[in-house]
């Protein structure tokens, strides 16, 4: 059997935006090498993940709190299973929770999971795709009309995964808060990438992934509650009062934590390059859109990394082309860039965090040239 | 068990740490300068440097059998 991968980033320049921010560094893939077995962390463990000292995974889950402006947080094994904890000490099955309609489908999975029916804050539609924080009073209204009471709970994807929006999380909680609903703000694509802190947005639970944004090799997530929410949240066992429940007792007991403790000083010192990594992103769109016949989908000027491109050049290239849709992954394989869908050439989604400006240019040139074909 | 042996042996595993450390720092070479990995002065340097440091720590391994 063979493990290697296809899109090796030692090789190729990898641009799918669900890998670009999980990239782990040295410094983690160190400290992943020392941690490989299982249940490597619990050497000293007492019966609490997150009060283990050796290593400092209780020093580490209150600075993961205090960097996220949480009252209290806990590892998950990523943002999806934050969302169902959320869901699932918060609403009552049969209960009704409103969530954008850019939503990630793992949300759906989680109150579906949680036996709750959704209600979805409907998207400004093309070319914009937003979601406009007054759509959740709309929805809340919606929802008492058809069901005779309030949502148990609002759920805002801080940055989407189709268009790479980044939607105004302190308008929603706002609203939110106004009519008495509680807010989990599912920071998958953002924290970890750019300052986010949960206080300061007014949302009162939080959910993130180590793998997708924080350069963490997972799976790995937490998830984190301010405020009275932090009780219900982290509720303890009855029966095994050491426990907590959601997290079923213990959560990422190997190198999965250890990768994401490892990953926290680098992350708080490449947020701060976060303005850097906007504009790298802005002038990428430029450069592609300058090919002729490609267009950035969703809010412009870009204010995340992801990206979607319409792209009708390579589509029309596809058409006449031996490899049909193939053709575009293929030339880009051959030019050493990786990540886009093979077959696709209609449209795409890309991002551009993390790379150099030399790296930068060099896909330019290389969507240049193929546009030539 | 004899203090010498402890000893060695740690050192053993402690070299191979040592390498496993070293190759990751080299990916990380790669990475920044994928893909046509044309390496300017300081990174060579800095890659020999690496190799170098290997290369001791796996004769360290190869003295101790």
């Amino acid at each position: 059997m063979s493990y290697e991968r296809v899109a090796i980033d030692e090789l190729m320049i990898n641009l799918n935006p669900l890998q670009t921010a999980g990239r782990a560094s040295a410094a983690v893939r160190k400290a992943v090498a020392r941690f490989s077995d299982g249940y490597s962390v619990c050497d000293r463990c007492e019966g609490v993940l997150h009060d283990i000292e050796k290593p400092d995974i209780k020093g580490f889950t209150a600075e993961l709190a205090e960097f996220i402006g949480a009252d209290r947080v806990a590892v998950t094994m990523g943002a999806r299973e934050g969302k169902f904890a959320v869901m699932h000490s918060v609403a009552n099955p049969g209960d009704t929770i409103v969530v954008d309609g850019n939503a990630h489908y793992t949300t759906f999975m989680a109150a579906q999971r949680a036996g709750l029916e959704t209600f979805i804050v409907p998207g400004s539609g093309s070319p914009e795709y937003s979601i406009p924080p007054q759509g959740y009073a709309e929805a809340f209204e919606q929802c008492k009309s058809a069901t005779g009471k309030l949502p148990a709970l609002a759920l805002l994807t801080h940055v989407d995964g189709s268009y790479g929006n980044l939607s105004d999380a302190a308008a929603v909680a706002k609203v939110c808060h106004d009519a008495g609903v509680p807010v989990v703000l599912n920071a998958a694509y953002s924290a970890g990438r750019m300052p986010v802190n949960a206080r300061e947005l007014g949302v009162d639970f939080i959910v993130a992934s180590g793998h997708k944004s924080f350069g963490a090799s997972g799976p790995v997530g937490f998830m984190g509650a301010v405020g009275e929410w932090a009780d219900r949240l982290f509720r303890l066992s009855p029966t095994h009062p050491k426990k907590n429940i959601e997290l079923l007792g213990c959560t990422a007991r190997g190198s999965n934590i250890i990768a994401l403790m490892t990953a926290l000083p680098i992350v708080k010192k490449r947020i701060l390059n976060w303005p850097a990594e906007v504009e790298k992103t802005r002038r990428f769109v430029e450069g592609m859109e300058k090919i002729g016949d490609i267009f950035q989908e969703g809010v412009k000027p870009k204010q995340h990394d992801l990206i979607r491109f319409d792209t009708p050049l390579y589509h029309r290239i596809g058409e006449r082309h031996r490899k049909r849709g193939y053709f575009l992954s293929s030339e880009l394989a051959d030019r050493g860039i990786t990540g886009l869908k093979p077959g696709q050439t209609k449209w795409f989604k890309v991002s551009t965090y993390g790379y150099s400006d030399a790296q930068i240019d060099y896909i330019l040139a290389s969507f240049a040239e193929i546009a030539e074909m | 068990m004899d203090p010498a042996i402890k000893q060695r042996n740690k050192q053993r595993v402690d070299q191979t740490f040592r390498v496993i450390d070293l190759m990751e720092d080299i990916r990380d070479i790669w990475r920044e300068t994928a893909p046509l990995q044309e390496i300017d002065e300081a990174r060579k340097e800095n890659l020999l440097n690496k190799i170098k440091k290997a290369r001791k720590a796996l004769d360290g391994i190869e003295a101790s059998l």
